[in-house]
């Protein structure tokens, strides 16, 4: 099965990837989600029509991936993507081809940060529309949560430490 | 009076002249404007009673029709995934419990799933055996609540009170297992938290004897009824190739014409060794969604009877170290939930605690469809197919 899969991605798609058929899982490069999403949806020996899953992971040394869980009710064949996001934090949208990931991609915005260039309509979906945050980068630490309107007050408070304890005091 | 009017009314040369006319179209076509094409924005919830919980729609509507839905979420978001990164495996049980609070047994099946994908754990097949009967007893409970209030939304009374009733059995039998009747923090890696006691199995026989019966009175009260077919059928239509292409699973996928169960398809735990059939529909529609949801019922139980039967003697959970450390890597696991496909993506990194854990939560990816199966319907209608999308906001806001 996963054969096919490494024999597409040899004929049909540029660029840098590397393909584990043991667990299913590809990992691709920065910008080629384009071109890989036209490949998996319409070459006919993989036709990837269902999106069953899309989420975003950020690992401890910074560096964010976008997961994509693929299935083929035409072929019965699995597949795992992990797209690398590049530095700017934009990555392209799977939308128009998946209309599936519409929702889940405003989720990943909402929680990463990573902008989907040509979603039809990103915005935040489970925060607050005001949020200046996004929670679920490793650098969003929870014990601010506690106090969200202190949030920003911490963030003072690192800036110049002086000031910190008339702030407070000041809220009384 | 009459002075004034005559003053008013234009006289007869004006009448035809070109600036008359224009005058005329122009009132024409304000009124026009005014009477027939006016969006009017209704908000349903988040407070409103069919939404089942906090969910807010802004539908924009012409008349009654509806022209658009804008669902805006995330009034129950509590931020379980963020929370489950700073516990340890063990310790995120509880909180995912309620992701999905009316079908908790399978939000522990799906942690479970996750983490046994990346531990060396051989479970006995006693456990494999009552996490299958406690979860389709959790399905049909679900189902039960689905059923009730449904109906409640489409103005039927009894249907809910009857469905109660019954639930009530199921909640009494999962407490013997569990000893909690909603949130039951029960299966665990390796096997599940306790073992069964024979008043569980004799509960459990009794319901299995009853519930057919049931089912039929159900059915007999509700599927034939004029005007509940008349409101559901032809109503929320989705497409095979659409329902497909915007990845909704369970019940929403079967009810138009895909058979696609992971029971079956993509087989889990004991499933493989147990006779059931995949309700599947092709009538796309709510009235498709309802029968579906009936025969799984059915199904279940013909399940949990298998299950019931043919228990295993032996261990009811293999041993696992106090404190669970899996193997690093990276696993995207999936079951059958009440709702369609639950899945849990796990990136572990050998420690005590996930790097990243998610829920691929079904009822956020099914209603994301509501905007496609509402539009042009009546707002009535919009109700009824929001009903049939069964949605939990636990599961959607997580």
């Amino acid at each position: 099965m996963s054969e096919i899969i490494s024999k597409r991605l040899s004929e049909g798609f540029g660029g840098e990837y590397e393909y584990d058929p043991a667990k299913g899982l590809l990992k691709i490069g920065a910008g080629r989600v384009g071109a890989l999403a036209k490949l998996l949806r319409s070459d006919p020996a993989l036709s990837f029509d269902y999106l069953r899953n899309l989420t975003a992971q950020d690992f401890p040394d910074g560096v964010f991936t976008v997961v994509y869980n693929f299935y083929s009710f035409a072929t019965g064949l699995n597949l795992m993507v992990h797209a690398l996001v590049p530095a700017s934090m934009q990555l392209e949208s799977v939308t128009p081809v998946w209309p599936s990931a519409d929702w889940q991609e405003r989720e990943v915005y909402d929680m990463f940060g990573i902008v989907f260039t040509g979603h039809p309509d990103l915005r935040r979906i489970l925060m607050d529309e005001d949020c200046n945050f996004f929670p679920l980068r490793k650098s969003f630490k929870l014990d601010l949560v506690h106090g969200m309107k202190d949030m920003k007050r911490a963030e003072d408070d690192k800036k110049n430490p002086k000031k910190a304890g008339a702030a407070k005091e000041s809220d009384g | 009076m009459a002075r004034m009017l005559r003053h008013m009314r234009p006289r007869p040369k004006d009448l035809f002249s070109e600036r008359a006319k224009y005058e005329r179209d122009a009132r024409l076509e304000k009124r026009t404007d005014t009477l027939d094409t006016e969006d009017l924005i209704l908000n349903m919830g988040p407070q409103h009673p069919s939404t089942h919980g906090v969910l807010r729609l802004k539908v924009k509507t012409d008349g009654e029709v509806v022209k658009e839905v804008i669902p805006y979420l995330g009034y129950l978001h509590r931020g379980i995934e963020k929370n489950c990164e700073q516990k340890e495996y063990l310790q995120f049980f509880p909180i995912v419990d309620r992701a999905d609070y009316l079908s908790s047994m399978f939000n522990n099946m799906i942690c479970t799933q996750a983490i046994e994908n990346l531990m060396d754990v051989e479970v006995p097949d006693r456990a494999q055996w009552i996490r299958v009967a406690v979860m389709e007893l959790n399905r049909i409970a679900s189902h039960l609540l689905w059923f009730g209030t449904f109906l409640l939304d489409l103005g039927a009374l009894t249907p809910f009170f009857y469905a109660l009733r019954d639930r009530e059995d199921l909640m009494d039998i999962l407490e013997l297992a569990s000893g909690a009747r909603l949130l039951y923090n029960y299966i665990r890696p390796g096997g599940v938290r306790s073992d069964v006691n024979p008043a569980f199995i004799k509960k459990s026989h009794e319901f299995v004897k009853k519930f057919p019966g049931y089912i039929d009175e159900y059915e007999e009260l509700v599927t034939g009824n004029a005007i509940f077919v008349e409101r559901v059928t032809g109503v929320g239509v989705i497409s095979k190739e659409r329902a497909v292409a915007r990845a909704l699973s369970g019940p929403m996928l079967r009810g138009s014409g895909v058979n696609w169960d992971l029971r079956k398809n993509e087989p889990y735990g004991a499933y493989p060794k147990f006779k059931f059939d995949v309700a599947v529909e092709d009538g796309c529609d709510v009235m498709a969604r309802y029968k579906v949801r009936m025969m799984e019922m059915r199904q279940s139980t013909r399940i949990i009877k298998q299950a019931l039967d043919g228990l295993p003697e032996g261990e009811y959970t293999a041993k696992v170290p106090a404190i669970l450390k899996p193997k690093a890597g990276v696993t995207y696991a999936r079951i059958e939930s009440p709702r369609g496909e639950l899945g849990a993506y796990l990136v572990s990194d050998g420690t005590k605690k996930p790097v990243r854990f998610h829920l691929r939560a079904p009822s956020f990816v099914n209603l994301a469809a509501i905007d496609e199966m509402g539009r042009g319907h009546m707002i009535a209608d919009l109700v009824a197919i929001l009903g049939s999308v069964d949605i939990v906001l636990g599961d959607v806001d997580r």
